[in-house]
């Protein structure tokens, strides 16, 4: 509890992690409540007024179709939200048991399981990616997989790193001897040491996921039209960017909004948690 | 032989067992495919002859490791396979594509470079100045950009309106240095931003730590001019911004493919994208096996670079 405390106390502190809560919990408000927000409905086809730019009626003009571009920058804005929850989800529920397996027990099961991370590491991110979902097919849920599996040995490792240390504490070698299992000394133990580490790759892993998912559904692989995400919506204003470079421009600027919450979040709370590290400026 | 030599070895072979298991990832995984390749190539409604005959001629109807030894040494002999769309040998696809990713690569290589060692280098010195919030903005900034939607922009700008450079494709700058290097300078910038800024992040907290530490105001003190300290922090900072340097410098091939895909680049992604699109699995195979086995290379060249650079390591 104290420790709880003194956290909210160092966050309350910390400008970036201030400024990212600000941007996110704006992020997380137009994600959950976005079509209601919205001013017309994000699917509504207008081919008479399709490609008008910016006005009143519609503040970020419409789009090929004659759609509000605006009402669909806010649907898009629950896609990337589900993408930056879940992919973390998915990469910590295997990256990090890993991690504190190899790093409690080291040895050549450490050995073993991070050859494998190494080799599953060994691929450029978005190319594992665009494999993935080559062979698995598109749509929200098979991304949202894909992404995660990228990121399971980034989180193996940082766990495994904290794990290691912790194995070595005085408190561990205790619990030990007095007769304590594996699993409740990873789980009580050793666990909660990794907590900030975990936390800190979290919120890095969901901004590359948002950015990810774009690029996946920029190249046309990701989220099929006409579903709102950010990315498909910037693969159709490409062939409109010269007519029309309201359709482009602002389901960038959302892009760019949201993962630059995550990513000062990130910064912020490495400052907050690890001030061993030293403040990032 | 000395231990860069003996370290070079060592870091060379380690790379073989990698490989090995990462292609063997690929070709089982390609094989995953739900319902098979051969079915999603012809489609679920071909005549089940010919899917029996695609996958015969696939060598699908064999033990996923007797293929997979059958297409490893037919790599080793440069055999890729052929297209199954336009029957094109898939080696000689990637020999015609490749050097074009790469020289969008190396382009957004000396772009990030270009920007992040003087952005960092003048941050770290003048700390907590203008130039140096304009610095960590753009470190910031640089990573949550989105490269496509930068590309678009830029191409907008630079291309439509203003006009200086061509709105797509490609010119060899080894045909027309000019007129090339005139291609590439958009897809190049497009993609070092990321990187640039990563790397200015990097720069600027390593030599901070060299500044603070007692080594340069002793130097200081003894009358070394400046200029000469600056070196040695450099030099000393440079040393863990080479690791990111190289990590960074593999995601510029992942990188590339999306930048080819804004610009209509010719290159090894287009291939990439347009053979996942047309369910083209030999195709698909064989472009995912070389950027890959690329990337841990680079990665080699970087540790062994590493090793070399930090005599601490060769004790």
């Amino acid at each position: 509890m104290r420790r709880l405390r003194l956290f909210a106390v160092r966050f309350r502190k910390s400008r970036l992690a201030m400024a990212g809560a600000g941007v996110l919990s704006t992020f997380v408000f137009i994600g959950l409540f976005g079509p209601y927000l919205a001013p017309h409905d994000p699917a509504t086809m207008n081919t008479a007024n399709a490609l008008a730019g910016p006005s009143l009626e519609h503040p970020f003009g419409t789009d090929n179709y004659g759609r509000d571009v605006f009402s669909r920058v806010l649907a898009g804005a629950r896609i990337a939200l589900t993408v930056a929850v879940f992919v973390p989800i998915v990469s910590m529920s295997i990256g990090v048991p890993v991690g504190l397996v190899s790093g409690y027990f080291g040895g050549w099961i450490d050995n073993v399981l991070m050859r494998v991370m190494d080799s599953l590491f060994a691929f450029p991110a978005i190319l594992l990616g665009l494999t993935l979902v080559a062979v698995f097919g598109q749509g929200l849920r098979n991304i949202i997989i894909a992404i995660g599996i990228v990121f399971i040995p980034q989180f193996a490792r940082i766990t495994r790193g904290s794990a290691a240390s912790a194995a070595k504490e005085e408190h561990v070698k205790a619990a030990r001897s007095t007769g304590a299992s594996h699993l409740r000394i990873l789980g009580v133990h050793i666990l909660p040491f990794c907590l900030s580490a975990i936390m800190v790759q979290a919120s890095i892993t969901a901004a590359v996921a948002i950015l990810i998912e774009a690029s996946l559904s920029f190249l046309g692989v990701g989220i099929p039209a006409p579903e709102p995400s950010w990315g498909t919506m910037l693969e159709t204003a490409k062939g409109y960017v010269e007519s029309a470079w309201w359709f482009g421009f602002f389901p960038g600027v959302a892009i760019i909004f949201a993962v630059l919450g995550f990513n000062l979040l990130g910064d912020g709370l490495r400052d907050v948690l690890d001030p061993r590290m030293g403040p990032s400026r | 032989m000395t231990e860069v030599h003996q370290y070079a070895i060592k870091r060379a072979l380690s790379a073989i067992p990698v490989l090995l298991l990462v292609s063997f990832i690929i070709v089982a995984l390609i094989r995953l495919v739900p319902g098979g390749p051969a079915v999603i190539m012809l489609g679920a409604d071909a005549d089940p002859q010919q899917i029996e005959h695609l996958r015969e001629s696939m060598g699908l109807n064999q033990p996923l490791y007797v293929q997979y030894v059958e297409y490893m040494s037919g790599l080793l002999r440069g055999d890729l396979g052929e297209s199954y769309m336009t029957g094109q040998a898939v080696s000689a696809a990637v020999a015609h594509r490749l050097p074009i990713s790469l020289s969008v690569a190396l382009g957004g290589f000396f772009v990030s470079l270009l920007i992040a060692i003087p952005a960092g280098t003048i941050s770290a010195l003048k700390q907590d100045s203008k130039s140096d919030y304009a610095a960590l903005t753009f470190g910031l900034l640089g990573v949550s950009i989105p490269n496509f939607w930068l590309g678009i922009m830029l191409l907008l700008v630079f291309g439509v309106y203003i006009g200086w450079f061509p709105v797509a494709g490609y010119v060899s700058p080894l045909d027309d240095p000019l007129e090339g290097i005139r291609y590439l300078v958009l897809p190049s910038v497009t993609l070092g931003t990321a990187m640039a800024a990563i790397v200015t992040r990097m720069l600027r907290s390593e030599m901070l730590e060299e500044i603070r530490k007692e080594y340069s105001n002793a130097v200081r003190m003894k009358g070394v001019s400046d200029l000469r300290v600056l070196r040695h922090v450099m030099k000393n900072a440079f040393i863990p911004v080479i690791t990111v340097i190289g990590m960074q410098a593999g995601y510029l091939l992942g990188g590339s493919v999306v930048i080819e895909v804004v610009f209509s680049i010719p290159g090894m992604g287009r291939l990439l994208i347009d053979s996942i699109h047309a369910r083209d699995y030999i195709m698909l195979q064989g472009v995912v096996i070389i950027y890959t086995a690329l990337f841990i290379l680079v990665n080699m060249v970087v540790d062994i670079t590493y090793f070399y650079l930090n005599p601490k390591l060769r004790e």
